[in-house]
């Protein structure tokens, strides 16, 4: 199955005809601009009556329940993430307890982003459901214009401080009180960020995915990685940063991915490594042993020197461990 | 009564949203049915989706692709209807439909017999985590970053994605004798 036959099968399933048809079309520019939504008749009123009036129901029985109880705060049912008409602004501190670690964390990290964020978070909060709300000064004058990107470089910094306390669910960022505001700045929707049930992104998701962006010796190799379905998910990442960690002579990295914990080895690793052309490193192939968790990557690349050259390393699969055995006699 | 600058802002302004409509109304409309599957939904997603862009238009600062921005809404509407009562309630009355008439008719049969549409017709009955990293990634175009952008997940994740969702493609494929 090829990438290509992916999209060609979608295309075919869903049909070559075009779905955005021309009176579709006329419909939306008349309707572009307008508050009101198109009607479709009363059928299909009659349709959806039963599920408008349990709607209805139901959002009365919510409100009446927050009404009567008197905690309630800005975070409603009827103004999370879902009114995007009016402002969604959150009291931090009826929200819940206050989360003074988590301040300070959060304030050390914008600290480091950018020096004039000195104490920008104004109070942190957490609920008993693990919402966190974290009112921000509004510091968008000082940052000046952001491109998409650079935003996201900003948000992901703070969403792995926020995420590291595990008690946290989603969490909602706001200038002054106010969540518009944010999810506005963001260019995004007024949706809460949740924690990722898979794979938390963390500084070394991050340093790979610099490194493969801007290696292509890396990206090919984890790209081959990827593709021989090896056993657990970081094998790319080991393999990427282990190289890394030889190419810039870093002992205490090496053997943190390593096999062999004998400095002087390592040492005459790195010395080998040190000839090693990056620019020419590639995987030739990756075999599978027979009889344990263990695979036989063949590493070829040229010397400095323009020498060819050859080097197994062992990865090997315990307990959820990925190490790699790399003999400097090889 | 508008002065002659708010006319003119408001001109320009119709009319970008007359080009986005014209240039993004197609893919749009083709994204939100990978999640619906069904086109008067997508309908409905799609002209939401340019409504709330147009009442929000002064919030859009342009540092992001309209692209992404509209791309963002549109999967968020879609979440939005998948977990709606009116999409469980098509969701019966498609199989009840399906039920009483059989899937027995020639057009059909010859239909179910191509392998590329049996390859959509996989994907797009895979779960939505991973249905959607597909669409985005394979069928939208878009790079990983970009995915990772409109789905608030890191690249990583994405990838990790990407490859279970193969994996599981390759594995229905093979299970129901397809490509």
């Amino acid at each position: 199955m090829e990438d290509k036959d992916i999209k060609d099968g979608i295309e075919r399933y869903i049909g070559k005809e075009k779905l955005f048809d021309h009176q579709f079309r006329n419909q939306l520019l008349s309707n572009v601009g307008k508050t009101k939504k198109r009607h479709r008749g009363i059928t299909l009123i009659n349709k959806f009556m039963p599920a408008v009036v349990l709607l209805l129901l139901v959002l009365g029985g919510i409100t009446y329940f927050f009404l009567a109880n008197e905690s309630v705060d800005n975070l409603t049912t009827a103004n999370k993430g879902k009114n995007e008409t009016s402002e969604i602004t959150f009291d931090v501190e009826s929200h819940g307890e206050a989360f003074p670690e988590l301040q300070s964390d959060i304030n050390a990290v914008l600290k480091s982003l950018s020096a004039t964020l000195t104490d920008s978070v104004k109070a942190v909060s957490i609920n008993g459901e693990g919402t966190v709300v974290v009112d921000l000064k509004d510091f968008r004058q000082d940052l000046g214009s952001l491109t998409t990107n650079e935003k996201g470089e900003f948000l992901w910094p703070l969403y792995d401080t926020v995420f590291k306390y595990p008690q946290v669910k989603e969490v909602y960022f706001t200038f002054e009180s106010s969540f518009t505001e944010w999810y506005t700045w963001l260019e995004s929707t007024p949706d809460p960020m949740v924690r990722q049930t898979e794979q938390v992104p963390d500084n070394t998701s991050r340093l790979v995915d610099a490194l493969i962006t801007n290696h292509t010796y890396y990206n090919d190799m984890y790209q081959f990685i990827q593709e021989s379905n090896l056993p657990g998910e970081g094998a790319g990442n080991v393999l990427v940063l282990y190289l890394e960690a030889l190419k810039n002579g870093d002992v205490e990295k090496v053997s943190e991915y390593s096999i062999n914990n004998d400095m002087n080895q390592i040492e005459t690793l790195v010395s080998i490594y040190e000839q090693i052309d990056y620019d020419s490193l590639y995987i030739d192939t990756i075999i599978p042993s027979q009889g344990e968790p263990i695979y036989d990557v063949h590493l070829k690349f040229n010397h400095k020197d323009g020498q060819s050259g050859t080097r197994v390393l062992f990865m090997q699969f315990y307990d959820n461990k990925i190490s790699i055995y790399d003999a400097p006699e090889n | 009564m508008m002065s002659n600058r708010e006319s003119s802002s408001y001109h320009d302004q119709h009319h970008l949203f007359n080009e986005l409509i014209d240039q993004y109304g197609e893919g749009l409309m083709r994204l939100a049915y990978t999640y619906v599957k069904n086109k008067q939904a997508a309908e409905d997603v799609v002209q939401d989706v340019f409504m709330r862009a147009y009442e929000k238009r002064d919030d859009f600062k342009g540092e992001s692709s309209y692209k992404t921005y509209l791309y963002r809404m549109t999967i968020n509407r879609c979440y939005d209807h998948l977990r709606s009562w009116s999409f469980k309630n098509v969701q019966i009355s498609n199989k009840l439909t399906l039920i009483f008439q059989g899937e027995n008719n020639t057009e059909h049969t010859a239909i179910m017999k191509d392998e590329k549409f049996m390859l959509g017709k996989e994907i797009l009955s895979l779960p939505l985590k991973y249905r959607e990293v597909l669409v985005l990634y394979y069928y939208k175009d878009l790079s990983v970053e970009e995915t990772a952008t409109i789905l608030k997940c890191s690249p990583n994740t994405i990838k990790t994605r990407l490859k279970r969702a193969r994996e599981k493609l390759k594995l229905q494929l093979e299970k129901n004798g397809g490509l």
